[in-house]
């Protein structure tokens, strides 16, 4: 009886001290601090391990990378998360960035143009390397469809020169 | 060397959960500054184990709290919470609990009904709590699976990143590296059980249980951003070709090997059958099956062969969705060709589908044939066993795990070349003894891959996880 009180006392206090650390789990965001251990890792792709499936893949989501980050140009809002000085540094921002921005359109404007004539062309790349690779692809299924029928015909050739050469013996018995 | 002082240090620690107890989270604190904490997070479930086995409540009261604190601060809250439920588990307080998740467990397929499988075999002796991320009734799976799941727990988490692109499938290669990892949310939940398993594929599940176990069908991605395969506690391969590209890929070993649970088989005798080569696959829309290759292989046998083959007929079963291009294709060519005795059978019932496996004598399988791509040969291949356990003979592409279920000229045949299949078949189709002996042993053979030796396995494995991680220690 007593033992059971114990076991069940044990069983509440657990259940207390659980309900606890639930409730400060639920206010921990990051996944690495609720375990103290950084969990991510940066893994370099090896692209001549890749098979031709992965590469294409590789081409898509590099290409889709490129284009998002094509217009150089583009003015991200200035936000600072300092609270009071936060206010002055993002004035500060605003003007320094009113000042150098008729300096740097120019050269932010070529560098865009660029960037899409890049994209453009690697894209053009892509769709005519997949063009070409479908094309091979139906030679080389060509090629074994060709090569099984000559086998084919290489057989049937063979078993009627064998027939052929023992109706021969045959008849000379 | 190491091993001794390690025994050491957590003989003297056990010793003061003993005998000075309050002396207890000093000594934790201590240890977890000088040693490495995964090494004290290990000892800590046995220290605590004797401090409650051995001291009175009150001693318990001021202690445990104390350490748990510490826990908290050296190894994180999620820890401290894990190390709580292993000791509920070890002092049996409750059944432990087991959380499966895929992302995929909406639709019908094979890598869904292995997680399920798992699901029925432990629903016994622990919680199971199914996590989705689309809506799935247990009803929806023991049509499907015809298993009967009525004490597991169906838990629905949605991801906002794919609810906000409004998209129906859920894409891990839609997750760029830019992207906040949305499987996250997956990984806090994971916190929730003491044994997590991953039947998704999806290495983009950070597990945080005391245990977890990733179900891997094939390892689609290499190592990326987010690529934590490499922190499950067990992975699972379903075959050995897919603990070969476990190694090729992910440079890691799977550990535990479990065969998929295959259950098609109803007598023990072999049924009326007639002139029929049967193929059981889904119309995939890029063609990996490879249904219209059978179907031109077939016209041209028919036309080498007319006398024998005007008395069999080819029939191509499946699954499909709906405006399936290459479907359209097979249909086309079946249109303009006219090759006689060919029957397309689309998205039929499993009685139907049962049926047809009954009569056929000949199950062709043709997925990897043509491919240069590891994972669009098949990893295992289901429906070939399902054949097997049906006394249909198997001719398949010889590749992938086709491999390890058909053995070459004894329990049916295996082809490199659409040569060697027509040849293969029209060997089998003309010699009724050796059709005999062969299905005869595709039969045993494809009894090795039933449900009650995949429950079997699992248990196994399960208990072995009990064993190791859910036992109270001897010294405690």
């Amino acid at each position: 009886m007593k033992i059971n009180s114990k076991k069940e006392q044990i069983k509440r206090r657990i259940g207390f001290l659980k309900k606890e650390l639930l409730d400060q789990k639920e206010k921990i965001e990051k996944i690495e601090k609720l375990t103290k251990k950084q969990i991510d890792c940066n893994f370099e792709v090896n692209f001549w391990e890749l098979s031709e499936k992965e590469l294409d893949q590789e081409m898509g989501n590099r290409l889709s990378m490129l284009n998002e980050d094509i217009d150089c140009a583009r003015l991200e809002k200035i936000t600072s998360h300092r609270k009071g000085v936060g206010i002055l540094i993002v004035v500060f921002k605003n003007i320094a960035r009113k000042i150098l921005l008729p300096f740097l359109t120019p050269v932010f404007e070529k560098q865009k143009r660029f960037n899409e004539e890049m994209v453009a062309c690697h894209l053009a790349s892509f769709i005519r390397f997949k063009s070409i690779e479908r094309r091979l692809r139906e030679l080389e299924k060509d090629i074994a469809e060709t090569n099984e029928k000559q086998e084919t015909i290489q057989d049937g050739i063979e078993s009627s020169l064998e027939r052929q050469k023992k109706n021969d013996t045959e008849r000379k018995r | 060397m190491i091993q001794k002082e390690k025994d050491n240090y957590a003989s003297i620690t056990i010793d003061l959960a003993k005998n000075s107890p309050q002396k207890l989270p000093p000594r934790v604190k201590e240890l977890y500054e000088k040693e490495n904490v995964d090494k004290i997070n290990s000892l800590i479930p046995s220290v605590l184990s004797a401090l409650i086995n051995t001291q009175d409540l009150e001693i318990i009261d001021s202690v445990l709290p104390r350490i748990i604190k510490i826990v908290s601060e050296y190894a994180g809250v999620q820890i401290s919470y894990n190390l709580l439920s292993r000791i509920e588990v070890m002092f049996q307080f409750r059944k432990p609990s087991i959380g499966i998740y895929d992302h995929t467990f909406n639709i019908i397929g094979g890598g869904q009904k292995y997680g399920c499988t798992i699901a029925y075999a432990l629903q016994n002796d622990f919680n199971v709590t199914l996590i989705a991320n689309r809506s799935v009734t247990q009803q929806d799976l023991k049509n499907w699976y015809n298993l009967d799941l009525d004490q597991c727990k169906i838990k629905v988490l949605k991801l906002p990143f794919f609810e906000e692109k409004g998209v129906q499938e859920i894409d891990p290669l839609a997750v760029t590296k830019r992207d906040e990892n949305p499987f996250h949310l997956i990984s806090r939940e994971s916190g929730n059980y003491d044994i997590f398993i991953n039947n998704s594929m999806l290495e983009m599940v950070y597990p945080l249980s005391n245990v977890s176990v990733l179900i891997c069908h094939f390892p689609e991605r290499r190592r990326s951003r987010y690529f934590y395969a490499d922190r499950y506690t067990f992975v699972v391969n379903n075959s050995k070709y897919t603990a070969e590209w476990i190694r090729k890929k992910w440079k890691m070993s799977a550990t535990t090997h479990i065969y998929p649970p295959v259950d098609l088989h109803d007598s023990k005798r072999v049924p009326q059958k007639e002139n029929i080569i049967l193929s059981v696959a889904r119309f995939e829309k890029g063609g990996s099956k490879q249904q219209l290759e059978m179907a031109k292989a077939f016209a041209d046998l028919s036309q080498a062969n007319p006398k024998v083959l005007k008395n069999w007929r080819l029939i191509l079963a499946g699954g499909s969705v709906n405006n399936n291009p290459y479907l359209q294709g097979i249909e086309k060519f079946l249109a303009s060709e006219h090759p006689k005795n060919i029957d397309l059978r689309v998205n039929i019932p499993l009685k139907e589908l049962k049926s047809l496996y009954e009569k056929a004598r000949i199950f062709w399988h043709f997925c990897g044939l043509y491919q240069s791509d590891p994972s669009l040969v098949e990893h295992f291949g289901m429906s070939i066993v399902e054949a097997m356990q049906n006394w249909c003979v198997p001719i398949v592409f010889d590749g992938g795990g086709q491999k390890e279920i058909v053995e070459q000229g004894i329990s049916g045949y295996r082809f490199s070349s659409l040569k060697e299949l027509k040849d293969k078949t029209f060997e089998v189709m003309n010699d009724n003894v050796s059709w005999e002996n062969l299905s005869q042993r595709a039969y045993t053979r494809g009894m090795v891959f039933t449900k009650e030796v995949f429950v079997a396995k699992v248990k196994e494995l399960f208990e072995q996880i009990m064993n190791t991680y859910f036992m109270l220690p001897s010294n405690s």
